[in-house]
């Protein structure tokens, strides 16, 4: 899967299953105090009819001509009796204060005693919460959600497969055509290259050595640029073989590749390139790394100028006499497809490709750069 | 005697300029623009190096490869290609190839490649192999030379002692003789084969070649 795809994947998902979920968790909350609401009034529907027995027993302790009196008992809620006053008479609930101070977790049912049987006027009945049928209830809602977001979140993930198998079609189908392509153009390009030095080899006419100059550094850019697509294209998917490689090595065969490019501006080249130093990275992103640098360099800078490369230990710089770049610009031009100087051939995509392999192998990249002066490239691979 | 190469690759264009190159550089050069005609001209000439594109119609350049491995051919092998990823390279080294080359590619890097390998088949890094007595063989020309003079022997014999001096202290069955020495449409004749070696005796010292008899010879290094 492409980076760009999961993370469009991954948002979806965020949001699809954001907004689901506060909507089943509004849905639950309000069944959730509709149905607590239910079941607590059921329980008080309880306390009612047992106050109704007790007021009844009261009545035939009223009538009853015993001596001794006793007092209601009922096994399933606790009950006192209070005079008109409020002030508590008898009951199996001890606490007097029942009738003002009242506890979370009981329900309680106060009725009217008409008439003041043995004087009692109110008659509170009260009855511990019974939680369990609510904890149920909470749990099954809880088992709900969980069920529900699992099954959404499959079902989103499926959702967004579908809504982006298009785009990764095309993306493909696209990654193909730039694939078939480089591979079309290659062979051409080899044949306008291989000619170019039979010609400058074995031909007996030397009048036009620099039309074919002309043509060889042509193709070659052609080539290079092709190259970039391509590395553009397959970046992603792309095999990283990494290893041991002299980059000074291959910073002076690139140099020589790059000769005939200089030459044409008359550039000088100065070259600090220490020997063999090694860096662990993938042969390709190298390439990449350093033909975007020399090319660009080359490409940006002027007639007579100074083509200046470093190597060390830890670092490689370029440096040139070009046209320099905005600072403003300079932040910009990491991004794919600015070009500072709309004028001058080529997609601009070197630098883009510079700061990808830099981020790939966690290389700083800073550039320095001055109007008219020139830019010069810092890329630290050892820190 | 020169040295023989297969070159497979559908651009025509291409295909003109690196014969035209190989051809100038002094080899014998075998063109196919498919897989199909590769196979004929392999089983019909004694191809001593091949130039391989990937992409040609009929049968592939890799499964041009797969089959003529299956069939016991050693004749080093070297991928043009202009695929991108690694995996096609690891495939093509899977199957057999020596060497690839990627496409834009300079004549000189493929000559300089085709010569390396040339050598590499003979066990060496010399454009000689030598065999003592200020006698030695020339890859690039196929020829033995005593203190750089030529001495003169027949196409058959300067084969022959090329395909001892690739498979050196190597036993060498009648098989493998015949199937290098002999071109599709002659006959295989022991009678011949004997002169040959005996030839190849007086030029190059009689202890070098091994008779193992009823299999085969053994070149001595």
């Amino acid at each position: 899967m492409l980076i760009s795809e999961k993370r469009s994947l991954v948002r979806f998902l965020l949001i699809y299953l954001l907004s689901t979920l506060l909507l089943f968790s509004l849905a639950s909350w309000i069944f959730y105090t509709s149905s607590e609401y239910h079941l607590l009034d059921s329980q008080r529907e309880v306390l009612k009819y047992e106050a109704e027995g007790i007021k009844s027993k009261l009545r035939e302790m009223h009538q009853s001509n015993d001596d001794i009196l006793y007092y209601p008992n009922n096994k399933n809620v606790k009950s006192a009796i209070y005079d008109l006053d409020k002030k508590y008479i008898f009951g199996t609930m001890k606490d007097e204060n029942n009738l003002k101070n009242r506890d979370k977790d009981t329900i309680y049912f106060e009725a009217k005693v008409e008439p003041y049987y043995l004087g009692a006027a109110f008659l509170l009945v009260s009855k511990t919460i019974d939680y369990e049928p609510i904890q149920n209830l909470q749990k099954s809602i809880l088992l709900f959600m969980l069920a529900a977001s699992v099954f959404f979140s499959i079902l989103g993930y499926y959702l967004g497969r579908l809504f982006i198998a298009p785009m990764r079609e095309s993306i493909e189908k696209m990654n193909h055509f730039i694939q078939d392509t480089t591979h079309e153009l290659n062979t051409p390009i080899s044949t306008i290259l291989t000619n170019v030095e039979l010609i400058e080899a074995f031909g007996e006419n030397k009048n036009n050595m620099n039309e074919l100059r002309r043509i060889e550094i042509a193709s070659k850019t052609l080539s290079r640029i092709y190259d970039d697509l391509t590395y553009l294209n397959l970046n992603h998917q792309y095999h990283r073989d990494i290893i041991k490689i002299n980059m000074s090595e291959l910073l002076k065969e690139r140099m020589t590749y790059f000769t005939s490019m200089a030459e044409t501006k008359k550039l000088k080249l100065i070259t600090n390139i220490s020997e063999n130093i090694m860096v662990y990275i993938d042969k390709n992103d190298a390439l990449r790394l350093v033909d975007n640098l020399l090319s660009n360099a080359i490409k940006y800078n002027k007639y007579n100028g100074i083509l200046e490369v470093t190597l060390t230990q830890k670092t490689l710089i370029v440096c040139d006499t070009g046209i320099g770049i905005k600072s403003v610009d300079l932040k910009q031009i990491m991004q794919r497809f600015k070009r500072a100087n709309k004028s001058e051939g080529g997609f601009g995509i070197g630098l883009h490709i510079v700061s990808q392999v830099c981020e790939n192998y966690k290389y700083d990249l800073s550039m320095k750069s001055e109007i008219n002066k020139g830019t010069e490239v810092h890329i630290l691979w050892v820190k | 005697m020169t040295v023989k190469i297969l070159l497979l690759e559908d651009d025509m264009q291409l295909n003109e300029t690196v014969k035209q190159f190989l051809e100038l550089k002094g080899f014998e050069v075998y063109e196919a623009y498919d897989g199909l005609k590769a196979e004929e001209i392999v089983y019909e000439k004694h191809i001593d190096l091949m130039l391989l594109d990937v992409k040609v119609p009929q049968v592939s350049g890799f499964d041009f490869l797969k089959n003529l491995r299956k069939d016991g051919k050693e004749i080093p092998a070297i991928f043009i290609t202009s695929l991108n990823s690694v995996e096609d390279v690891e495939k093509g080294f899977s199957l057999g190839c020596d060497d690839y080359i990627r496409k834009p590619f300079a004549l000189k890097e493929l000559h300089v490649r085709i010569e390396s390998l040339l050598k590499r088949s003979f066990g060496t890094h010399k454009d000689k192999v030598d065999l003592g007595d200020g006698l030695a063989f020339d890859i690039k020309e196929l020829s033995l030379t005593k203190n750089k003079e030529k001495i003169p022997l027949k196409t058959k014999e300067l084969k022959l002692l090329a395909l001892f001096l690739q498979h050196s202290n190597v036993l060498l069955d009648y098989a493998k003789i015949n199937e290098t020495l002999w071109e599709y449409d002659e006959e295989p004749s022991s009678g011949s084969l004997r002169t040959y070696i005996k030839r190849i005796r007086a030029s190059i010292g009689k202890e070098k070649i091994e008779t193992i008899k009823n299999v085969g010879y053994r070149f001595v290094n």
